[in-house]
């Protein structure tokens, strides 16, 4: 009893910490923005974008496009002044860019603590408690270990390919990043005031089809560059699930694209504007599909067949160490992210808050309220994919195989072919 | 924009003629392969340059992502070494020379006579907007200049007549293309896709039989 | 509309110099100790017998064309999904339909003859 009294006092006192630190960091970070703010003499750029809806990004794209644009050019930049036109959307790119990425690195590092914590929980362990406050520098110290970790790279393999297969998996991954939207884009008399939405392509959902297509030549090129009986096996198993699964996935997208009638995934999030629009109502068995495809394309459980430890060690990048055994890591569980965003964005109704409008605060989706709907459901979607890793077993590969080309690809084809019907019977 | 299109055009070919180049004189197959995605991927980027980002992207997820899978899964299956040791490669010279002199002068014939047909048609064009243009005076008795709208149709005819490296078309017009205009080689497609996925498995038969007998011969 | 393909191009090589980034600075850090042994291919701790590139099963190409094939159709499909309102507010809705019905029903005579062939069987 009185061990347990302990544990209640430990876990509150522990929460009570998480809500001071919270509260610390948004000082300092209000203090320092305003500081900026009027370091910079940004103030009546930063009334503007309050007004249009708060949002960090679109305070980097207005503060771009209004201030770069009526900077006063030194004499050394004089000749770039008649394109200020086009040097502000490219900076305000790079500006995304380089936000994407700073956000992508604590996103993955921290995905990784979450997970282990969460099956921890579920299992009744604790997870990582060892390294700073409730483990929470585990992951980071991690990175750090595998920074500073000596490169193997075994005497019989192909040097070349064996160093060019991390890229080919993980620059695919960050490149999908470019078209998912994190939210809103404010548009005013044509002209974007801000966009949470990095490229906006019109072809956005066929590109991230495009992209991850070329991580399976990755794999492919990992495992066989390793030249090792189970990097190769592990390989050739990975690109055999990835090319079967590839199809359903597309399968069940095509419901979403149709209902619609655009490939724009910013055009899809906004189509969904309030409950009942959202696109889980007509496509609910394109989400069951999506959700199965999606988990085999992660190499998920209980699709986890490539990382098979009892058979094959762990894959296609047994033979990995150090930073480019990272680059694997680090891209599976971007690619988790992804594919949970995608499932938002498709089904879900994206960054839409299902409450209407008319609701004060939760009703709210612009500027930094989109940003928090969207990683409200995308990291729900995240902690399932957790949730099933604690639950379930793993497949059998002619299992696996079956379940894909006899079940998944006539569904997709019959559902598809049936939410047209629908979709021309409603007008 | 036209000399950034003009760096961009000249880089990505640059790009995807060495990898076409590596790709050919490469010693190892899966090498080769692997130059093979770059030069594809470098040509989808002169596709979306050219304002046809959809074929780009068909390019990327068709070529690069399914049929690059497939050779190299070809090259594993009949485990292709390194090119050396193919014995009789200075034999099939000759053939390859054959070859590909034949498929550079089909290449250079089909170009020749699509550029001249280009050289052809754009005074067709220009001369049925002027025809337009006629139209739109004498709609208008003693109307010493053209309307709006026959200068607009003046206007779309040369623009029609010159390519336009800026304007895409929307993945919705060649859906509606392929089910109007298109709709008989549509469904012959389909036809020969089928071909495809028979002829494969007809191929593959006998190795497939002989694998499955080695199985049951190793397990029992 | 150039510049959001510009976008994509910054990614592209943003995503290779975070890489090359990332190895350039772990290049700096780590050490480099190689040994004979060390640099043997893994094998569970046995000494490795033979190289790993041996002829692959026939299963694999199989599943690649089938793959090719069914990638093919679903560019097909694609375009008339984005195209079908348009169609449809056209008056050709049920055309359009009934134009992809008889596509994928050709397509269905393969896979079931693939089917009946056991091609989808992994031994």
């Amino acid at each position: 009893m009185a061990k347990g009294g302990t544990q209640t006092a430990r876990a509150e006192r522990d929460w009570t910490l998480v809500v001071v630190w919270i509260g610390i960091a948004a000082v300092v970070l209000l203090v320092v923005g305003v500081v900026l703010g009027r370091l910079s003499g940004a103030v009546p750029h930063l009334q503007a974008w309050w007004q249009a809806g708060p949002s960090l990004t679109g305070l980097v794209e207005h503060l771009l496009v209004n201030w770069v644009g009526a900077w006063n050019w030194p004499a050394s930049l004089a000749w770039l002044r008649p394109h200020a036109g086009w040097v502000a959307p490219v900076t305000a790119v790079l500006a995304w860019v380089v936000l994407i990425f700073l956000f992508m690195l604590p996103m993955v590092t921290y995905q990784i603590y979450a997970l282990r914590k969460v099956v921890g929980f579920m299992q009744a362990r604790v997870g990582p408690t060892q390294v700073g406050p409730w483990g929470l520098l585990q992951t980071p110290a991690d990175v750090l270990k595998l920074l500073t970790k000596e490169d193997v790279i075994p005497r019989h393999a192909d040097r070349i390919v064996f160093t060019i297969a991390p890229f080919l998996v993980l620059v695919p991954a960050s490149m999908a990043y470019l078209v998912i939207p994190f939210g809103n884009q404010q548009v005013v008399d044509g002209k974007v005031v801000y966009s949470l939405i990095g490229g906006d392509l019109n072809v956005g959902l066929l590109y991230l089809s495009a992209i991850s297509s070329v991580a399976v030549i990755g794999i492919i090129a990992a495992g066989w560059a390793s030249n090792n009986k189970y990097s190769l096996l592990g390989g050739m198993r990975s690109a055999a699930q990835l090319i079967t699964y590839e199809i359903p996935l597309t399968l069940a997208v095509v419901p979403s694209i149709l209902w619609v009638g655009s490939l724009n995934l910013n055009t899809i999030a906004q189509y969904q504007d309030h409950l009942g629009n959202w696109l889980v109502w007509p496509c609910f068995p394109g989400l069951i599909l999506f959700a199965i495809s999606a988990l085999s394309e992660l190499g998920h459980v209980p699709f986890d067949l490539p990382e098979a430890e009892s058979e094959l060690v762990s894959g296609y990048n047994v033979e990995y160490s150090g930073m480019k055994f990272a680059m694997f890591f680090l891209a599976e569980f971007s690619n988790a992210f992804i594919l949970s965003a995608l499932g938002v964005t498709l089904f879900l109704g994206g960054w839409q808050s299902p409450f209407p409008e008319s609701v004060p605060l939760l009703g709210w989706d612009h500027g930094i309220f989109a940003v928090g709907w969207f990683f409200l459901k995308t990291l729900s979607c995240v902690f399932f994919l957790f949730w099933l890793r604690a639950t379930l077993p793993r497949l059998r590969i002619d299992q696996l195989m079956s379940l894909g080309w006899k079940i998944l690809i006539p569904v997709g084809l019959l559902n598809v072919l049936l939410v047209a019907v629908l979709r021309v019977v409603l007008g | 924009m036209t000399t950034g299109f003009a760096i961009c055009f000249l880089v990505l070919a640059a790009v995807a003629l060495a990898a076409a180049a590596k790709m050919i004189f490469s010693h190892h197959p899966v090498h080769s392969a692997l130059y093979l995605v770059l030069n594809l991927c470098a040509s989808a980027l002169i596709y979306v340059l050219l304002g046809a980002p959809f074929i780009a992207i068909v390019q990327v997820a068709v070529y690069a992502g399914a049929i690059m899978v497939l050779f190299l899964f070809i090259i594993m299956y009949l485990n292709l070494g390194l090119a050396q040791d193919v014995a009789d490669a200075r034999s099939r010279r000759a053939t390859a020379l054959a070859t590909a002199g034949l498929l550079a002068v089909l290449l250079l014939a089909g170009g020749v006579v699509r550029w001249s047909g280009d050289l052809a048609g754009r005074p067709q064009q220009v001369a049925a907007g002027q025809q337009a243009l006629a139209a739109g005076q004498a709609g208008l008795p003693g109307a010493p200049a053209a309307t709006p709208d026959a200068q607009a149709a003046l206007q779309a005819a040369r623009a029609a007549a010159q390519p336009q490296p800026g304007q895409a078309v929307t993945v919705e017009q060649i859906g509606v293309a392929l089910f109007s205009r298109y709709a008989l080689p549509f469904e012959v497609a389909s036809l020969l896709i089928l071909v495809a996925m028979i002829g494969a498995l007809v191929i593959a038969r006998p190795q497939l039989q002989r694998e499955s007998a080695l199985r049951k011969e190793v397990s029992s | 509309m150039h510049g959001s393909y510009v976008s994509v191009g910054v990614f592209f090589l943003l995503g290779i110099a975070f890489v090359a980034g990332t190895f350039a600075a772990s290049w700096l850090l780590r050490p480099h100790h190689p040994h004979r042994e060390k640099l043997a291919t893994y094998e569970c701790g046995e000494k490795p017998r033979g190289g790993a590139w041996v002829q692959f099963r026939i299963v694999f190409y199989c599943l690649a064309l089938s793959f090719v094939v069914f990638d093919v159709e679903v560019v097909y499909l694609i375009p008339w999904a984005v195209g079908l309102r348009e169609m449809d507010a056209a008056g050709g809705g049920w055309y359009a339909i009934g134009a992809m019905a008889l596509f994928l029903f050709i397509l269905l005579l393969g896979w079931l003859w693939e089917l009946k062939r056991k091609a989808y069987d992994w031994e």
